[in-house]
């Protein structure tokens, strides 16, 4: 009986475009951190290792900040040892950075990189089976070329590989494809025990054996993602295999819908918006469309910023969203306009009611006629 | 704000004055100098912004001096609602007391009062409009900034009563103006932070695209590095089996060449068989070729000597010819000899006799020509002496006749004297002792001084005239010219003269006839030639009768040498034709003796060398046959016939497997593999080199961590580009709100301005004439004037002009605000000074229009000034110290 960590797709070095400032560097040095929650999960769990299925990191042409900090998390643990197998974002290519000089130089004894299908023996009766990505483009299945000369002989062997099975991908005309009727096929002929796959940032369950799963990425990457953050604790032999998820990441990515038309849709937002948790590790994205008077359009605007500046990121999804702004009555009585300004109002108003930039633009200066009345009523 | 009445107690110069004015219409202030006008307007402001404790230097400036007592001020005025009177004295016993008749009673004093007036007047004046409206003495033409409330007010009533926003319009304004400098320059471009953050992106954007063009850079070389060491394998692979088809091929080239070897040799032996068999051919064929020259020289010896046999009886025959021709040649030669000799002096008597012919002429020729150069000599020496010609002669000719003329003519001239002895007279002419028979005549032509004395007689002295002397002169003259002519011949008359000329033609034509003589006797020879000729002719004629041995005598003449030489001629010409054929016969004889005797003596060296062959060749045939015997050789070519039999089918043997190898395309094989082993080598150790170049390219460019430089540059191009879009989002809005708000303000201050405008276009047209238009400026402040199409800034108008134009505008004004009872009295001091008496005059009426509902205070020292206005109060001031009521 074997007991491992199955992780994958840390993509260290990634970097969302959408985080400002400090919260990138927050974001970064949580997605080393989980490496260490890994390390500290395996060791609570008695696990002989981690395996980390490809994608490692971001790009072979990370800074050295980013792998040198890696290297130091995996070396945080040094009775874990961390195998470390190449993917399509880090390819054991001829610009690998896992061939390079400073690697190897910095690479702690309990990190081992994965660079061949010949098996390595992690523990006695142990295999691990890799395929490795040596190329951004790989026309062949991999795994199963790895799998291919295998014979039952008694040894657990996990098959370590990286990319899409042909069940959970559309995309038929992909050479790469992993066949999962092979896999299955070994599996049932035990010439491998467990499949140990990357590329799928969310945990999942692949096929029908309970003995191929992508773990996930430790740290969700995207609001794609349906079950991020998780590292599988895998308990192996011959005949029985228990995977247990365990929830590492401490990010979350949320996209959020909503239609505003009334003061109270503002009020529920910002409701919403408050009952998020962790909130400095929270990003999250609005779609917001329908129909808001000025003092409603400010109050929101008002409310987002603040709310803005204590998430990680909040940002409005601008093509899913369509928020007019109509003037009400109430509006023209709160301004309480006359003459030249009034007339203003009016023809903004006008305006705001034709089509496409233009109208957008009238909308956004009566916003702003509302707020810099509303300046003039506060002094 | 409307004043109902002043009074002024010790204030300034005045004790007291107290004034009172009408609601509405003109009030004129008429007073001298420094008796207090312009304490009115000052005492008016000092009530009702100075406490009365107040020390302002205002307040201080109104303390009498030298007099014991307090400047005191009453005022009854109406503001909005309110009616009151209000009383402050300063200084001494400072007072303040209020009274309010409306709208409710009340009475006030001291701060409260004060205060109380403060209040009403924060309500209802307008403080801005109340300093507009006064024109202070000397405070100059300067037109007023309407830019009040009050004004605004009004006019936004004209207006419709929403054209104006008010104050806090203006304050909406500024914030809106705020807003737009957060985005634009003022005139509309892009500020320094818009400018700097599209900068910032567009360097972004190039960094971005830097460093993906980096990262695609190391893909590309990554992708190529992997490629090429696919390709090695490959090359490898290809390599290797070059290697072995070089190997394979290699081994099958040795097998060749070892054939190839084996077939060398076989044909050496297939040679050395042939050479053997040719040699034994050729012993075999030089025996028979001896035998055969055995037979043939027997056969040529009894050839030769049938021929010998035959040919010995022709030899005599031709030796009986020969002598026979020997003999003719010898008599017709005998005859030839004498026929030449006849004829040699045959024709040395003809040249004989002709050179005797010849020396005769020569020898003439040569006496006439030493006779014509002699002549020639002669003649030339004479005319080499002479030194003159024909001209000459003439010439002295001409002296000749000169002289006898001129002589004639002094003849002629001279005086004739002629003396007669009358009686014997002893006389002296010229000086000499002369007797004079009696009777004697003496005739002399007087061409000298002549001078006869008879002594103690008479004395006569006889000179020629002056033509005279002339005429002598001449002679003189004439006779020395012929004189010298003379002397250049070397004559001494006219005749010798003559003579001298005549000798001298005759020797020219005996020097040409000498000169044609000389040329024909030489011809074309030169003296010495003919004269060597002579001599020559001269020898030979002389030496040949004496050589000449012949008994024959000679011709008679050359004539007859010519005749007889002809016919010996002829007679040696036949004997030579009879020796020529002789000499041939004899020569033919000869040549066949020759023949003869070469033949027989060839015919017996032929036999002899034949015989010496065939002894020789049976010599040499017996010798070899001793050596070899025939039969032996016949043995040996035999057997190396069947020897080179063997080595030709051993050689073909080999030659044609040595064909069914191809050696050709081997070879072609061969040096194929080779080259593909090169060129696979050459290929691999490029892809290698490449390799290893691109590997230490990306790992260098793998330390710089590009990936997450330009995920960094990403981030922060995306972060700028919302940050910009979101402030051009904003600047949009507020260009947009700032472009329809100025403009709606525009129209809002077009209609707002209109009442005013025209209020002051009909003033000005009393004053300036029906031309009159004004521009006012957005603070309402008239800033252009047209006048009959002129449109000039109002700075350009005269004082006068100006001056009208300030107190038309503040008069319309007035006018404007006073019907909706915000209004204030206008209050001129001491205005219009500058006007001339016209527009004093247009000014009266456009003060009178303009007061009608409004109240206008005039103050002057010019009683006249306002004559003209009309409906005016007038108001005469006492002097000072006098206190006086209207």
């Amino acid at each position: 009986m074997v007991k491992f960590i199955h992780t994958a797709d840390w993509q260290l070095g990634m970097t969302r475009h959408f985080l400002a400032g400090e919260a990138q560097a927050r974001f970064d040095g949580s997605r080393i951190d989980v490496i260490k929650t890994i390390g500290k999960l395996a060791t609570e769990q008695d696990c002989s290792f981690v395996v980390v299925c490809g994608d490692v990191f971001e790009h072979n042409q990370v800074s050295w900040e980013v792998v040198g900090r890696a290297l130091d998390a995996m070396a945080a643990t040094p009775q874990v040892v961390f195998y470390l197998l190449a993917g399509n974002h880090d390819p054991l290519d001829a610009s690998s950075l896992y061939t390079s000089g400073t690697f190897l130089a910095h690479k702690p004894d309990n990190v081992v990189v994965l660079d061949s299908s010949v098996p390595v023996e992690v523990t006695p009766g142990v295999e691990l089976i890799a395929a490795p990505w040596y190329t951004k483009r790989p026309l062949t299945d991999l795994v199963a070329e790895a799998c291919a000369h295998l014979q039952p002989n008694g040894t657990v062997r996990i098959a370590v590989g990286h990319g899409a099975v042909d069940s959970l991908s559309p995309d038929d005309a992909n050479p790469a494809l992993i066949g999962l009727g092979p896999i299955e096929a070994a599996i049932a002929d035990e010439r491998v025990h467990y499949v140990a796959l990357g590329d799928r940032h969310s945990t999942t369950n692949a096929g029908n054996t309970g003995r191929v799963w992508y773990s996930g990425a430790p740290e969700p990457t995207d609001y794609r993602e349906t079950d991020p953050g998780k590292a599988l604790v895998v308990t192996l032999d011959t005949h029985e295999c228990a995977v247990e998820q365990h929830s590492v990441g401490t990010w979350r990515f949320v996209s959020h819908d909503q239609e505003l038309t009334s003061a109270d849709d503002v009020d529920t937002l910002e409701g919403w918006l408050n009952s998020l948790e962790r909130k400095d590790r929270t990003i999250v994205k609005l779609s917001l469309v329908g129909q808001l008077s000025l003092s409603q359009k400010t109050r929101l605007e008002e409310m987002l910023n603040l709310q803005g500046l204590v998430l990680a990121s909040l940002n409005t999804w601008e093509r899913h969203s369509h928020l007019v702004v109509k003037p009400t009555d109430a509006d023209l009585e709160n301004l309480c306009l006359s003459g030249a300004a009034q007339q203003t109002l009016h023809t903004l108003m006008d305006m705001s009611n034709s089509t496409g930039t233009a109208a957008e633009d009238a909308q956004e200066a009566l916003a702003l006629l509302y707020r810099l009345t509303q300046q003039g009523e506060q002094r | 704000m409307r004043l109902h009445k002043i009074q002024l107690k010790n204030y300034r110069g005045v004790a007291d004055c107290t004034v009172e004015f009408p609601e509405h219409g003109v009030t004129v202030i008429e007073g001298d100098n420094e008796v207090g006008k312009t304490c009115i307007p000052e005492a008016l402001s000092l009530i009702l912004n100075y406490r009365d404790d107040s020390e302002h230097r205002s307040i201080k400036a109104i303390k009498p001096v030298g007099r014991d007592s307090s400047p005191e001020v009453t005022v009854e005025f109406s503001s909005g609602s309110y009616r009151l009177k209000y009383f402050k004295r300063w200084h001494r016993k400072n007072e303040t007391a209020l009274e309010v008749f409306a709208p409710q009673r009340q009475q006030l004093s001291g701060r409260q009062a004060h205060e109380k007036v403060e209040a009403i007047l924060d309500k209802t004046l307008d403080r801005n409009l109340w300093d507009a409206l006064i024109i202070k003495q000397g405070s100059g033409v300067g037109l007023p900034q309407f830019g009040c409330s009050t004004l605004g007010a009004a006019l936004d009533q004209a207006a419709g009563g929403e054209a104006f926003g008010g104050d806090g319009e203006d304050d909406l304004w500024q914030r809106v103006e705020g807003e737009r400098a957060k985005y634009f320059t003022p005139t509309g471009q892009p500020n320094k932070d818009r400018k700097d953050q599209s900068k910032d992106l567009a360097e972004l954007q190039a960094n971005t695209s830097s460093l993906s063009n980096s990262l695609n850079q190391i893909q590309a070389n990554a992708d190529e590095a992997n490629s090429l060491q696919l390709a090695e394998a490959k090359l490898e692979e290809r390599y290797k089996q070059a290697s072995q088809d070089v190997t394979d091929l290699s081994e099958r080239w040795q097998a060749t060449e070892e054939l190839r070897n084996q077939a060398k040799h076989l044909k050496s032996d297939h040679g050395t068989a042939q050479a053997k068999l040719k040699m034994a051919e050729d012993a075999h064929s030089r025996r028979q070729e001896l035998i055969q020259q055995v037979q043939s020289h027997e056969q040529n010896q009894t050839q030769l000597q049938a021929e010998a046999q035959r040919s010995a009886p022709k030899l005599a025959r031709v030796m009986q010819r020969n002598q026979e021709a020997k003999q003719a040649l010898e008599a017709t030669q005998t005859s030839l000899t004498k026929a030449q000799d006849a004829l040699r002096e045959a024709n040395e008597d003809r040249d004989y006799l002709r050179n005797v012919i010849e020396y005769q002429q020569l020898a003439e020729r040569q006496n006439k020509l030493v006779t014509a150069e002699r002549t020639l000599g002669e003649a030339e020496a004479l005319l080499d002496a002479s030194q003159v010609d024909e001209e000459w002669l003439e010439q002295v000719e001409q002296a000749k006749l000169q002289v006898v003329s001129h002589q004639a003519g002094l003849q002629a001239s001279a005086v004739a004297v002629e003396v007669t002895a009358l009686a014997a007279t002893a006389a002296l002419l010229d000086g000499k002792q002369v007797t004079l028979a009696s009777g004697e005549v003496t005739q002399t032509d007087v061409t000298d001084t002549w001078d006869f004395q008879i002594p103690d007689t008479v004395h006569i002295k006889v000179q020629p005239g002056n033509s005279y002397q002339e005429l002598a002169a001449a002679v003189r003259s004439s006779e020395n010219d012929y004189e010298r002519l003379c002397q250049i011949g070397e004559v001494s008359t006219v005749e010798q003269a003559r003579r001298k000329i005549a000798e001298q033609q005759e020797a020219e034509i005996r020097r040409k006839t000498a000169q044609a003589e000389i040329k024909e006797s030489l011809r074309d020879l030169t003296p010495e030639v003919l004269a060597q000729k002579a001599q020559n002719l001269e020898k030979r004629v002389t030496e040949y009768p004496s050589r000449r041995s012949s008994l024959t005598p000679l011709p008679d003449d050359f004539e007859q040498a010519k005749q007889i030489a002809a016919v010996a001629e002829e007679a040696e010409k036949k004997c030579r034709v009879a020796f020529e054929s002789a000499q041939a016969s004899a020569s033919q004889a000869n040549n066949e003796i020759i023949e003869a005797q070469i033949t027989e003596a060839t015919d017996a060296q032929k036999l002899k060398l034949a015989g010496d062959a065939l002894e020789l060749a049976q010599q040499k045939l017996k010798t070899k046959r001793a050596s070899q015997p025939d039969d032996e050789l016949q043995a040996a070519q035999d057997a190396a016939t069947v020897n080179l039999q063997a080595a030709t089918s051993a050689l073909q043997q080999v030659n044609t497997e040595l064909q069914a190898l191809d050696i050709s395309t081997l070879e072609a094989k061969l040096e194929n593999a080779n080259n593909v082993q090169a060129k696979a080598e050459k290929e691999l150790q490029t892809n290698q080199n490449r390799q290893v170049e691109l590997r230490g390219w990306l790992e260098a460019q793998g330390e710089a961590g590009l990936h997450s430089e330009l995920n960094q540059a990403a981030s922060k191009l995306e972060h700028t580009t919302r940050q910009q879009n979101q402030t051009e989002k904003r600047a949009r809005a507020a260009a947009l709100l700032y472009q329809v708000f100025h403009q709606e303000r525009q129209q809002a201050r077009q209609r707002y301005l209109a009442p005013f405008k025209s209020r002051i276009d009909q003033l000005g047209r009393i004053v300036f004439g029906p031309s009159f238009e004004v521009e006012l400026n957005e603070d309402l402040k008239p800033v252009k004037r047209t006048l009959n199409g002129t449109t000039l800034d109002v700075e350009q108008l005269s004082v006068g002009a100006q001056e009208q134009l300030s107190v038309i505008s503040r008069l319309a004004c007035a006018a404007i605000v006073s019907p909706s009872g915000g209004g204030v009295p206008v209050v001129i001091d001491d205005a219009l000074g500058w006007s001339d008496p016209s527009r004093l005059a247009a000014m009266g009426t456009a003060i009178a229009t303009a007061s009608t509902q409004s109240q206008v205070i005039l103050l002057t020292c010019t009683p006249d000034r306002y004559s003209h206005v009309g409906n005016a109060s007038v108001v005469r001031l006492p002097i000072a110290d006098s206190v006086s009521n209207p």
